[in-house]
């Protein structure tokens, strides 16, 4: 009978050995004469993305000149391999971390910020013409600057400006509070009558909890409910109101006449959920910290570059030892929204005792170590299945929100996040009321069919216009993308239209420069791939650019191959 | 004496996808206690049927015509509970090949310890102490009453089917030719057992075999079936000595000749039992066949006392 | 007693036998995974890392030794249970073994749902058709059993959802316990099995949530699974009812009803017992689509997440996990054929 159990084993082996195969197959490196997009496959943008993916695939292939191959991963992955430059070309999305123009340039255009973003992209002229931006607070001088910065971009094309989203959110109709806020959404300010908790659903992953690291969407979000920043925003806009500060520095009043010193009263007698303090010095540590550890992909050049707090931050903290309230940074050069970082999570204490040398780990040995001063803690996580949010009882400004008619925060005692594998899971959560709100992302048909039934479910819909881009990334180090013909070519041969039609069934809107059109302030954006490259695909021009490149192409393939070859 | 058993003009059809087979028609055939009848016959003649046919254990949806009595009482008009008490209390039947009619699950003792259980309400210890003496009676020791089908030789297994058969004591027995797998020697063997069984419970035994050597042997009485028609009925001495069908003078040729290594067999093949021949089913292949015989059907004729054949011209051959 | 003896003897064979079974399993694992062209690390980061990156990696897994001196290291691993740590972005740092025992409760909790659901489907409508042939029944269940068995498990599972969820709310549409542990906390983790940790708390509720949970995803598992058994009962059925011994039994007065059980019944479970160990491997393969469907955080969710994050020490453990289970059903699977069908025994 030993024969029985061989063939049992041997079709286990065949199984498995097909599985790894198929797998191996699927994520071997691309053949020469082609290249590779990345996306994301665990819904951080929703699961419209393979169907993006693939449009992108059949446009670019339709010059003749390329094949693409398309590869996937976690999320978590994602951010981790772009951030060390290992994907030459991927699709990203990006979410402001505060509210001005600048935050739709600093991030990608300056040496610092592409770094963050993967593209590697670095222009001296471009850094110039950034930290001039940053330093007015001229309408007009801003504005040509950026038209500059952005008609620069169209020629360099680090990215490619794709397609804005909507922002939606989904929830049991007798949640108030509820506010689709360009920056933080805001858990603390909803309430849900006769109901101490909610439970949200979503499909998003974090990468991690600590503002050194952290800057996606997803983890900043959640950083925000469990961290306060020294200033934060008003319920439903990008009013900035004192957080942890007493109050916002004014010119005049904190901000010192050539706009290079900016001083900051913390409240007293703030501390930690966990007791620990939180005076002057602890802000100055955790800033500090993030600059110290400049960790690969974090936001960390947000204080450095944008911030102009340099590679050695000088940070003053007058009344130390005693008060220890007064906490005064310098500036390498002025900066108009200093105050604005000031309220991102990047810049959000930690207790001492964070790791100094690395990112603090979220959990050691089952134990949760993400510790803050916000309206909420972080008290239970389940990697990749449940994070709990639990009301802080000794909030330190319950009455933050009282002139908006919500007296205390936060209003509901906890707060349960879930992680559904993809938007129709997410959708049927919502739809059987296994959860009371539905936020990030469901993608349009289902988005569609529930606005359809919401009525009968007792739910709402929110949509809203959303700050969010998305992109297309090259690292501009990598061949073939260090040529910037071929990224001339792919820019010439995308079709945003069809991929908001037929992706997003009109669900988003086509994107012509990396500044978005009418979100913060007065409106710099300008649509310079539509100038450069037209507003319809262009196959002609694509391929003649390839065929220019080919040369280059080829060679450098033959290079990475033999390279390859030498270890394998 | 009363027949114990008397099957009147019985017809056994069986429904195929084709149609009807006609696996017998119209038979009458009689035992009474303590008698041992023959039935011969060539393979597909129906006499394998006969005897399922008697215990009521026929295919579904076979049409099942005329009266089976026993001991007065007619089968076919049983209920199928009192059907089931009857058979193996009453009637048991010996199949042809014992390796395949045991449950290959259960051990010898469980077999019969259920048959037992399922007829009389008998302790289990009772019950077991009675398969012991059935096994032992038909010379298989004691210890192996634990062991499953697979562990015995089909002559073993013959004799366990035996055993089972007569643990209830029935008065009759239907043993469809009990030997046809078996080799010589345990053939002899098995029918040494039978007789003696038959002495012992004075049971009546209904023989079924194609093999006319073991019923000079053992039998009183035989039936020879031909296509589902009884075409000669009588006493062995006289059937040997004077057949009257030309289909038994075949069967008995082929035996004679059998005995001086040469192979006699009858011209021709067994008729398709769905549309048999018309009038005498043996025409085709009857070396006396005339027209009468294409025409009409032969009835069964006494000739002599107690010698019955169903030939147009039985009384040339006496 | 020899039955008992001659049972417990073939167990302790069986048992010694799967041992080189399991080597062998493990040593062709080691060729799948390690010395086939193209070794895994390189495969799966090759064209995003640098050379150096790489090799790194494989220096820190040991991929650079010789695979003489790989694979005692890989069997001893295997052996003591330590399968490294995880080196993808999710699970990175932790133990794999420790993160595959947390996720492999759910995968058993589930596979066990979904084996019975397809043996009771699939053995009721089996005996159904068996026992009806060519009868309106036996074509209903033969149509059934064609077409469960070429169902999409995710479409499937998301029909079930769609009606019994959504529809009807008879069930939670996915998840292993209720999303809100503040109304519903699940059962304390003692097996990590939550039917079974309800149990054992002595919670009737929980219970009650938990096989709620498990009732969908079991089900699509379970029938498309079902379609095999359906037709290889009917087939044994058929075969065994029109056996000689049922026949020889019923010649004896045995009760019908012991003639369909002790006679048809049993003998035509037989082989069907051999496919179970069969179809466990096409369980787990089922259940990776299930898993995802159903948002169940299991040993497929995991397999999937190791694939997307690279994690090879991830994909490794899951994979020889997978493999010393299913080595380990055969062994249960050919006790159970020797329990009983006393032939094989011996």
């Amino acid at each position: 009978m030993l024969s029985r159990t061989v063939i049992l084993a041997i079709v286990v082996i065949v199984i498995l050995a097909v599985g790894i195969g198929a797998a191996v197959v699927l994520l071997r490196p691309a053949p020469a004469a082609s290249i590779t997009l990345w996306y994301n496959s665990t819904g951080h943008y929703g699961d419209t993305e393979p169907a993006v993916a693939q449009l992108i695939k059949a446009q670019i292939e339709a010059t003749g000149k390329v094949t693409v191959n398309l590869q996937s991963e976690d999320w978590a992955s994602y951010r981790a391999d772009f951030a060390k430059g290992n994907l030459p070309f991927f699709l990203l999305g990006w979410y402001p971390d505060y509210f001005d123009t600048d935050d739709y340039v600093s991030p990608f255009y300056s040496t610092a910020g592409a770094q963050s973003e993967g593209a590697f992209y670095t222009n001296a002229t471009m850094d110039k013409w950034i930290t001039n931006e940053t330093a007015s607070v001229d309408p007009t001088v801003r504005g040509a600057y950026f038209q500059q910065l952005q008609t620069q971009s169209a020629k360099d094309v680090p990215y490619i400006p794709l397609w804005t989203t909507n922002a939606h959110v989904v929830y049991d109709s007798d949640i108030t509070g509820v506010f689709l806020h360009p920056v933080v959404f805001k858990y603390f300010i909803m309430n849900k009558p006769g109901f101490d908790h909610i439970t949200v659903g979503t499909t998003d992953s974090p990468t991690s909890f600590d503002p050194a690291l952290a800057y996606d969407y997803f983890s900043t979000n959640i950083i925000n409910q469990v961290f306060d920043t020294l200033l934060v925003y008003e319920p439903t806009n990008g009013t900035l109101l004192p957080g942890l500060a007493a109050q916002v520095p004014t010119v005049g009043n904190g901000i010192s006449a050539d706009g290079k010193t900016y001083t900051f009263q913390l409240r007293p007698g703030l501390t930690f959920t966990d007791g620990s303090s939180l005076n002057a010095t602890t802000v100055k540590r955790a800033i500090q910290r993030v600059i110290s550890l400049n960790l690969q992909g974090s936001a960390e050049f947000l204080l450095e570059q944008v911030a102009a707090l340099g590679k050695t931050p000088t940070i003053d903290t007058p009344n130390c030892p005693g008060p220890c309230t007064t906490i005064v940074f310098h500036l390498l050069q002025p900066v108009g929204l200093f105050n604005q970082i000031m309220a991102f999570s990047v810049a959000a204490p930690v207790p001492w005792w964070y790791n100094q040398t690395g990112a603090q780990q979220d959990v050691v040995n089952g134990n949760v170590k993400v510790t803050g001063d916000g309206p909420y803690s972080l008290t239970s996580l389940t990697s990749n299945q449940q994070y709990v949010l639990q009301k802080n009882t000794n909030y330190y400004n319950p009455g933050l929100y009282s002139a908006f008619g919500i007296p205390t925060i936060p209003i509901l005692s906890k707060i349960i996040i879930n992680r559904y594998s993809d938007s129709s899971s997410l959708k049927l959560a919502i739809q059987t009321h296994q959860i009371n709100m539905a936020y990030r992302t469901l993608n349009p048909t289902d988005l569609t069919a529930l606005q359809g039934s919401a009525a009968s479910l007792n739910l709402k819909v929110d949509i809203g216009t959303s700050p969010q881009i998305r992109f297309l990334v090259f690292n501009v180090k990598t061949a073939p993308f260090n040529d910037v013909r071929v990224r001339q070519a792919i820019a010439y041969a995308v079709d945003r239209s069809s991929i908001v039609s037929n992706v997003f069934h009109g669900f988003a809107v086509t994107l012509y420069s990396m500044v978005p059109p009418g979100f913060f302030g007065p409106d710099y954006s300008s649509p310079v791939f539509q100038t450069a490259y037209g507003s319809s695909p262009d196959v002609a021009k694509a391929t003649s650019l390839f065929s220019a490149a080919s040369l280059a192409i080829s060679l450098s393939m033959f290079q990475t191959d033999a390279l390859e070859r030498n270890w394998l | 004496m009363d027949p114990m058993l008397q099957v009147q003009d019985l017809s056994v059809h069986y429904k195929t996808r084709r149609g009807f087979v006609r696996a017998l028609e119209e038979l009458r055939l009689d035992a009474i206690q303590g008698e041992t009848v023959g039935v011969v016959g060539e393979t597909g003649s129906g006499k394998s049927t006969l005897g399922k046919a008697i215990l009521g254990i026929l295919p579904a949806g076979t049409q099942v015509d005329g009266k089976i009595l026993f001991r007065g009482r007619d089968l076919t008009q049983l209920s199928n509970q009192m059907y089931r008490r009857l058979r193996g209390e009453e009637i048991a039947l010996i199949f042809q090949d014992p390796m395949t009619r045991l449950n290959p699950l259960m051990t010898i003792m469980d077999h019969f310890v259920e048959e037992i259980r399922d007829h009389e309400s008998v302790s289990a210890d009772e019950a077991r102490r009675r398969a012991r003496e059935a096994l032992v009676s038909m010379g298989i020791h004691e210890s192996r009453i634990k062991n499953y089908p697979h562990e015995f030789s089909g002559g073993m297994r013959q004799r366990i089917m035996i055993a089972l058969a007569i643990v209830l004591k029935p008065s009759l027995l239907i043993a469809d030719e009990p030997t046809t797998s078996l080799d010589v020697i345990v053939e002899s063997q098995i029918l040494g057992i039978l007789q003696d069984l038959k002495r012992a419970y004075s049971m009546s035994l209904l023989l079924i075999t194609h093999n006319l050597g073991i019923v000079a042997e053992v039998c009183d009485r035989v039936a020879v079936l031909y296509a589902g028609k009884l075409v000669e009925l009588g006493p062995v001495r006289d059937i040997f000595r004077k057949p009257l069908h030309p289909y038994t003078q075949g069967l008995l040729s082929s035996i004679i000749h059998l005995e001086t290594k040469e192979l006699h067999s009858i011209e021709g093949s067994p008729p398709n039992m769905i549309a048999p021949p018309s009038g005498c089913r043996f025409h085709p292949r009857c070396p006396y066949a005339q027209s009468i015989c294409v025409e009409r059907l032969p009835p069964l004729v006494e000739f002599e006392p107690g010698h019955f054949a169903a030939c147009h011209f039985g009384d040339k051959f006496l | 007693m020899p039955k008992q003896g001659s049972l417990l003897a073939y167990t302790v064979s069986r048992l010694i036998l799967a041992l080189p079974t399991l080597l062998v399993l493990l040593t062709v694992l080691f060729l799948v995974l390690r010395i086939l062209p193209g070794d895994p690390i390189s495969a799966l980061e090759a064209g995003r890392r640098s050379t150096r990156d790489i090799a790194a990696d494989k220096a820190r897994l040991g991929l650079n030794l010789p695979w003489w001196v790989q694979y005692p290291v890989y069997l001893s691993q295997v052996f003591s249970g330590n399968f490294g740590t995880s080196l993808g972005q999710i699970y990175l740092g932790q133990p794999v073994l420790q993160v595959i025992l947390q996720k492999l409760p759910a995968t058993i909790e589930l596979a066990t749902g979904a084996m019975l659901v397809a043996t009771l489907v699939g053995v009721g409508t089996g005996i159904i058709a068996g026992s009806r042939r060519d009868r309106p029944p036996d074509i209903v269940v033969r149509l059934y059993g064609s077409i469960i068995w070429v169902i999409p498990v995710f479409w499937l599972g998301l029909m079930l959802q769609l009606v019994f969820a959504v529809g009807l709310h008879w069930f939670p549409p996915n998840l292993r316990y209720e999303p809100d542990p503040v109304f519903f906390p699940p059962p304390s983790h003692l097996t990590g099995l939550y039917t079974l940790d309800s149990l054992l708390e002595g919670r009737i509720d929980k219970l009650a949530i938990s096989l709620a949970h498990l009732a969908l995803p079991s089900l699509t598992l379970g029938l498309v699974l079902s379609g095999f058994f359906t037709r290889t009962v009917r087939a044994n059925l058929l075969r065994t009812i029109n056996s000689d011994y049922v026949e020889a039994a019923r010649a004896r007065g045995i009760r019908e009803r012991y003639i369909v059980y002790r006679y048809a019944f049993r003998n035509a479970l037989i082989p069907v017992v051999t496919i179970l160990g069969l179809q466990f491997a096409i369980l787990f393969a089922g259940a990776v689509l299930t898993e995802r469907t159903f948002s169940w955080d299991g040993m497929g969710t995991l397999l999937l997440t190791s694939i997307d994050s690279r994690d090879y020490p991830m994909i490794q453990g899951t994979v020889i996990v997978y493999a010393i289970i299913i080595v380990a059903i055969s062994v249960v699977i050919d006790v159970i054929n020797g329990f009983i069908d006393p032939r094989v025994r011996y």
